[in-house]
């Protein structure tokens, strides 16, 4: 499989391609589909992608930093 | 009188002998099923799906040539009754032998490794729901199974051997059976303890070297040992990881799990696979003991439906995480990013509002139009409801109580032969958190669809969640498209 002639081996060279690929560039995929090689050609759209962030409060508490520290420490 | 009908009782039960062998041309197993007082008729059945893959798997369309014969060798008539089984008339003789092959139909599918059921010149993996049949009405019956393999060949699974360097592995019923995938071939072993309790990982590379296996297998033993933490002790003797070079996805077994990866992701990044390892490995726990009560015993023939896959799939996911920032292997800001992200993708999923996780979890065996299209992961869902309960029980105990207590009071009460339902589910995180009252919590974001107040929560770990819109190109997009081979463009989403 190729997108955009970059050969994809797994997951992560995926996002690497689609990452490369801009808004309303031309996308070409290649693919063997019952042993028969098919290209597949259109043109990339957009959405409105959600990213949300964790920010530190201002100022934790002495309890926020035990809940913190809690979550992620093993149990003694 | 009463020792001369128990063992009068006994000596009718049937004793089931499997045998798998794998031949030289690798066209497909060839299974041998002999059975020791069969009843009349005698009813085997392929299941028609898996445990911890909720969709069907027209299992039926794999086997071919079934056959059945006397102790004597004569053959018996065999009718299909449904797609998935087939009934023997035994004749009343005291043993018969039942035959077929099991395989996929596409040769180059079936050469192709991947973590469920192939099988190639070097190697192979056993998947027992797609390869053995169960005799109807006695999946309890205890079983034994050969595998014959070529020589040279070596045997891995979770099963019992009935003496050392066996070929000869023996299960208390079915269930066990085949829930315990094995590894036919040649593969690289790596044995390592975790919490006293031994553990191997096999590795299938194909023709490929080790890439780091010490790094590999420090992240095994640090996952292991991470996970046994939380519960005090592991529920197994000992515990199989099967790695396979194929695709990716792993798939959770009592007391093994296969994990498909890519031989080129092991090469690049030999811990590549830690999140999968994590959350397969927390099912050894979660879901495969404990478990909704709807899963186990199995239905084989039917669809089994829990509102309860978000916490056995999602809770599981939120483990992983928590597994691997315990472990060292992520650190806290790994962590954090990871629950961003997690959080962002369900925010911009609309069916967030339209799709409850119980509703989700309901639906895993539909197609998405039963919820008009909206789709949304359970496993999503379950990741962010397992962060708000430990934020919420430890805030409203001073920390002195997290979900890990809700998980060993779950455990501690329905991991044995009945699972929980949704309420129990709800009284023992209540049980477990010193009788906090999560009955509003599940009305509003487990059974409900209402908006998370995400910052209500996150502000116990001293946390606040910002949102951002971007405009991004995705896969996800409306396009117009066309196949060379196909017909012309037309506009269509993908």
């Amino acid at each position: 499989m190729r997108i955009n002639g970059r050969a994809i081996i797994d997951g992560t060279d995926v996002t690497a391609a689609v990452r490369a690929i801009g808004p309303r560039a031309a996308v070409v995929i290649d693919v063997v589909r019952d042993s028969q090689p098919v290209t597949i050609r259109f043109l990339a759209g957009t959405y409105s992608r959600v990213r949300a962030q964790l920010r530190d409060v201002s100022a934790p508490t002495a309890k926020m930093r035990r809940i913190r520290a809690g979550l992620l420490r093993a149990p003694r | 009188m009463l020792l001369v009908l128990l063992l009068a009782l006994q000596n009718s039960t049937p004793e089931l002998y499997y045998s798998v062998t794998v031949p030289t041309d690798r066209s497909a197993y060839l299974v041998e099923v002999q059975i020791t007082n069969p009843p009349s008729p005698s009813r085997l059945v392929i299941p028609n799906w898996a445990p911890g893959a909720y969709r069907l798997m027209d299992s039926w369309q794999n086997i071919r040539a079934v056959a059945a014969v006397s102790g004597a060798g004569d053959p018996l008539p065999v009718h299909q009754d449904s797609p998935i089984s087939w009934v023997i008339d035994s004749k009343g003789n005291a043993r018969i032998t039942v035959r077929y092959t099991a395989g996929l139909r596409d040769s180059v599918q079936w050469r192709r490794p991947n973590n469920r059921w192939f099988l190639r010149a070097s190697s192979g993996v056993v998947d027992g729901p797609r390869t053995f049949m169960y005799l109807d009405g006695w999946k309890q019956a205890p079983a034994r199974v050969t595998f014959q393999v070529p020589q040279g060949w070596r045997i891995a699974t979770g099963l019992v051997p009935t003496t050392i360097d066996s070929t000869i592995f023996a299960a208390p019923n079915y269930d066990v059976l085949i829930d315990s995938p094995t590894l036919l071939g040649h593969f690289l072993t790596y044995h390592f303890s975790a919490a006293g309790t031994p553990h191997r990982a096999v590795v299938d590379l194909g023709e490929t070297r080790a890439y780091a296996p010490a790094v590999f297998v420090d992240m095994l033993r640090r996952i292991s040992t991470t996970a046994i933490g939380i519960f005090g002790r592991a529920p197994y003797k000992d515990y199989t990881y099967i790695f396979v070079g194929g695709r990716g996805g792993g798939l959770e077994h009592l007391n093994s799990t296969t994990i498909g990866v890519t031989t080129e992701t092991l090469a690049r990044y030999p811990r590549g696979a830690e999140a999968v390892s994590a959350h397969e490995f927390f099912h050894a726990w979660n879901v495969k003991r404990i478990r909704p009560v709807e899963l186990g015993p199995f239905d084989y023939e039917h669809e089994v439906r829990t509102v309860n896959l978000w916490w056995s799939e999602g809770v599981t996911d939120y483990y992983a995480d928590v597994i691997l920032a315990r472990a060292g292997l992520d650190s806290p800001e790994d962590f954090a990013q990871g629950i961003a992200t997690s959080i962002g993708n369900y925010r911009g999923n609309p069916a967030r509002l339209r799709v409850s996780p119980e509703r989700s979890s309901w639906t895993a065996w539909d197609s998405p139009a039963v919820n008009d299209s909206y789709v949304i992961s359970y496993y999503l869902q379950g990741q962010l409801l397992g962060l708000l309960l430990d934020l919420a029980i430890r805030d409203s105990t001073d920390n002195q109580k997290s979900l890990d207590d809700a998980m060993r009071y779950l455990f501690a009460h329905y991991a044995g032969e009945r699972g929980f339902t949704r309420d129990e589910l709800v009284g023992a995180v209540d049980s477990a958190t010193g009788g906090h009252d999560f009955t509003e919590f599940w009305r509003l974001y487990v059974s409900g669809t209402n908006e998370i107040p995400w910052n209500d929560y996150l502000r116990a770990a001293g946390w606040e969640v910002v949102f951002t819109n971007a405009s991004t190109a995705d896969a996800l997009v409306k396009t117009s498209w066309c196949a060379s081979t196909g017909a012309p463009s037309s506009t269509a989403p993908t």
